[in-house]
């Protein structure tokens, strides 16, 4: 009769182990008030050289509505974006340290630019900073200009020396932004010492060093230069 | 010259056993070798492992829930043995505890599929092992204990980690989307020799892993290499002669490295840098993606072990630090590098003392780790991630030996874990804590004196409490790769396993074995609603065969 009585007490242990063992108490926790991430302020407003455009539009006390951005580099491309309120602040609460790009860009509305005479205009302006702790900065948006050529993406200026790199496809992107002809004929374009190959383990800083304070001119690795001789 | 003369033949005959590839279902506790995601890849018990120098120091990696339940391995295995080295692994205390030789050999099998899971562990599975292991004195002053495996895994069915260890303390792991099949090929050779000199002894433990992870065939194959080397050394002192009082010191190092190749060649893949609960950004290398994980560890133990009150009884405490850094700049002298530095300590002790002659043995286990880590990014200032980290672990064992041809053993676990992670960066944390109990039997039946067949069964239970960061506050990468883990880790469950297995004594020193496992781990419904929660089990059994070099009963 004693197997009995055993075998209920082997049960009862192996019940009482599958009853017990469900979650108990879980909770579900909000983020926590402060982390790393460091407060950027970044304040807008129009370039002294359109001070006319700022007293007309009434931006004396900053840009509204201008679009700011910061991108972290070494991250993928994906910009953060704020809009500035009424007296051109806009905020970016929770960046974590590192280097980063800021713009900032505004057009003018319809209505904006029916004060100023119905010209479409644009204003725009950007710098690099290093994020470490809270801090504020001033962007001074110039205006568009007329009469540039813009050249707005660039890829690959060297010339290929080796099969090895894939240094063949080259392009420019670029912008006639005048209202005339803007000839390329003879143009030179060179990328100056800079990128990570021209500095240390590839390069001693000693050794590139008379290159990049030589008060005489620009030295590059390549020079590229557009064929023509004047107006092809 | 006869007794010199045997002691070399034993000699050799272990070293031939050790050196020869092959045994049991054992598991080794290093990186390459180990088998995350699997909940019977333990197969050996802890006392024949603890000796290992290329355990882990400075990590308590997380574990599906009942993977630490584990039998006593009463058909292969001798009675436990505790003592300097036995329970702290202090090679110096080998010659005077080493006791009978042991040696054996076996193929293994292992395979664990299912859903319930977490997201870095592979759908599917599957290993083939050979493996040896033998231990034995060495003349009249020395004891030498050896273990050797090779194993082949395929990782099928979203075998998403780019790392050995996905689950490690450290929160930097690599992953991709790929999932493709991985085969992993790895090799591990450890040994410890021990003398003694009258009351002194004197030990060293050296061990050597190394593995190669490929894809099968993907259009963005991926390679990790890797290695770890380990090594231990120490010495031990005999207070009370006959061993009523031993006492010993042993250092410990342990350095191991990772590297992580990416091919992007026919298909583009997404790749992440997981650092804890912050939203990693996605990474897109080009043609090739490199990592390198440089994993450095030391450890210092202090332990004792003697006889009292008629049984024997060890313990020991240790000091232990990790540091780790990763890196993707390979061939800069200095590159910028994520860090995790981690400090802990260990203690534990066993006791053991027969009861009714020899007839009943009760042997008890505990051992207390705690681990605080933190992690630095290469570009940022300050600690992001830290990690909290206490587990304890209890066995009662009690044997039942030759009545009437039936042994048995009943065994009770308790597992108790308290995680605290908190991701500075991600603004966020967990704090898990669960009980784990566990009971398990295992019965052999000798029919005769040359063969006996065995029976097992063990059932563990997993109760978790804490809180989880609230998945919809988790940003896309860390909802699908991370959080459904957190989930896992607070939802309840039980593991069942059973075991059959049969020994045949074929000659007076030579044993052929074979045993089969199955486990299965299901989540329990509480009471609690947790967004992500595991649906489905998973499963996994392993079938193993070999020989034993050791006499019958």
């Amino acid at each position: 009769m004693a197997v009995p009585h055993q075998r209920a007490a082997v049960m009862a242990v192996l019940a009482q182990l599958l009853a017990g063992c469900t979650a108990g108490e879980v909770e579900l926790y909000e983020p926590e008030g402060s982390g790393l991430g460091q407060g950027l302020s970044v304040k807008v407003e129009l370039d002294s050289t359109a001070a006319d455009i700022a007293e007309a539009l009434g931006w004396t006390a900053g840009m509204p509505e201008a679009e700011v951005r910061v991108h972290r580099l070494g991250t993928e491309f994906r910009w953060d974006t704020a809009l500035t309120d009424s007296a051109g602040n806009a905020h970016f609460p929770d960046l974590i340290q590192g280097l980063y790009r800021l713009a900032a860009y505004r057009a003018l509305t319809d209505d904006e630019a029916a004060q100023l005479g119905s010209r479409r205009r644009a204003f725009g302006d950007g710098l690099m900073l290093y994020v470490s702790g809270p801090r504020t900065d001033t962007l001074a948006l110039a205006p568009d200009r007329r009469g540039a050529l813009l050249i707005a993406e660039q890829y690959g200026t060297s010339t290929p020396v080796d099969l090895v790199q894939w240094d063949y496809h080259h392009y420019l992107e670029i912008y006639n932004n005048s209202d005339t002809t803007i000839y390329l004929d003879g143009m030179i374009l060179g990328t100056g010492f800079g990128h990570y190959w021209d500095n240390p383990p590839y390069n001693a800083c000693a050794a590139v060093e008379p290159f990049r304070n030589d008060p005489d001119g620009v030295w590059s690795m390549f020079f590229h230069q557009f064929p023509g001789s004047g107006a092809e | 010259m006869v007794s010199v003369s045997r002691s070399v033949s034993r000699a050799l005959r272990l070293l031939v056993a050790v050196a020869a590839l092959a045994p049991a279902a054992e598991t080794a506790r290093a990186q390459a070798t180990d088998a995350p995601g699997t909940l019977n890849g333990d197969g050996l018990p802890g006392w024949v492992t603890d000796w290992s120098p290329l355990n882990y120091l400075g990590d308590l990696p997380r574990e599906l829930p009942g993977r630490s339940a584990t039998f006593s391995e009463l058909l292969l295995m001798p009675a436990p043995r505790l003592g300097v080295f036995w329970t702290a692994g202090n090679p110096a205390g080998l010659p005077f505890e080493v006791g009978d030789e042991h040696v054996q050999f076996g193929f293994g099998l292992l395979n664990a599929s299912g859903d319930c899971r977490r997201p870095l562990d592979a759908g599917e599975f599957a290993r083939r092992r050979f493996s040896g292991l033998g231990w034995g004195e060495l003349g009249e002053w020395g004891g030498v204990i050896g273990r050797a495996v090779v194993d082949r895994t395929n990782l099928k069915e979203g075998a998403f980690a780019d790392v050995l260890l996905p689950y490690a303390s450290n929160p930097f792991i690599v992953m991709d989307t790929t999932g493709d099949e991985l085969g992993r090929t790895a090799a591990r050779l450890e040994g410890a020799g021990g003398w003694r000199v009258a009351r002194l002894g004197l030990g060293l433990s050296l061990g050597y892993e190394a593995a190669e992870t490929r894809s099968i065939a993907s259009p963005v194959p991926r390679l990790d290499r890797s290695s770890a080397s380990g090594v231990a050394g120490g010495v031990t002192y005999e207070l009370l002669g006959d061993g009523r009082l031993r006492v010993g010191v042993a250092g410990r190092w342990r350095r191991a490295v990772e590297r992580i190749q990416i091919y992007q060649a026919a298909a583009q893949t997404r790749l992440y840098q997981l650092e804890g609960y912050f939203e990693p950004e996605p990474l897109d290398p080009g043609t090739r993606y490199d990592r390198r994980l440089e994993r450095e560890a030391w450890g210092l133990d202090l332990a004792v072990a003697g006889r009292a009150l008629g049984g024997s009884f060890a313990g020991f405490a240790r000091t232990e630090q990790m540091q780790e850094i990763q890196f993707n700049r390979l061939y800069e002298s200095d590159p910028p590098h994520d860090r995790w530095d981690a400090d802990g300590w260990t203690v534990g002790g066993a006791a053991q003392r027969p009861f009714l002659g020899d007839r009943l043995l009760v042997t008890g286990w505990v051992r207390y780790s705690v681990l605080e880590g933190e992690s630095q990014r290469w570009d940022i200032d300050g600690v992001t991630f830290r990690a909290n980290e206490k587990s304890f672990k209890a066995d009662l064992e009690v044997r039942v030996r030759a009545l009437q041809g039936w042994e048995a053993a009943g065994r009770l676990s308790l597992v108790r874990d308290y995680r605290t992670r908190r991701d500075v960066l991600g603004r966020t944390r967990s704090v898990i804590h669960n009980w784990q109990p566990g009971a398990g039997v295992e019965v052999v039946r000798w029919l005769g004196s040359r063969f006996a067949l065995a029976a097992g069964a063990l059932l563990a239970g997993y109760a978790p409490s804490g809180g989880i960061p609230d998945p919809v506050t988790l940003g896309p990468v860390t909802q699908e790769y991370v959080a459904p883990e957190l989930a896992l880790q607070v939802t309840g469950g039980r593991t069942a396993k059973v075991r059959l297995g049969a020994r045949w004594q074929a000659t007076a020193g030579l044993a052929f074995w074979a045993q089969g496992e199955y486990a299965s781990l299901t989540p329990t419904e509480g009471t609690v609603s947790i967004p992500m929660e595991p649906t489905g089990d998973r499963s996994s059994w392993t079938l193993d065969f070999g020989a034993l070099l050791v006499s019958g009963p």
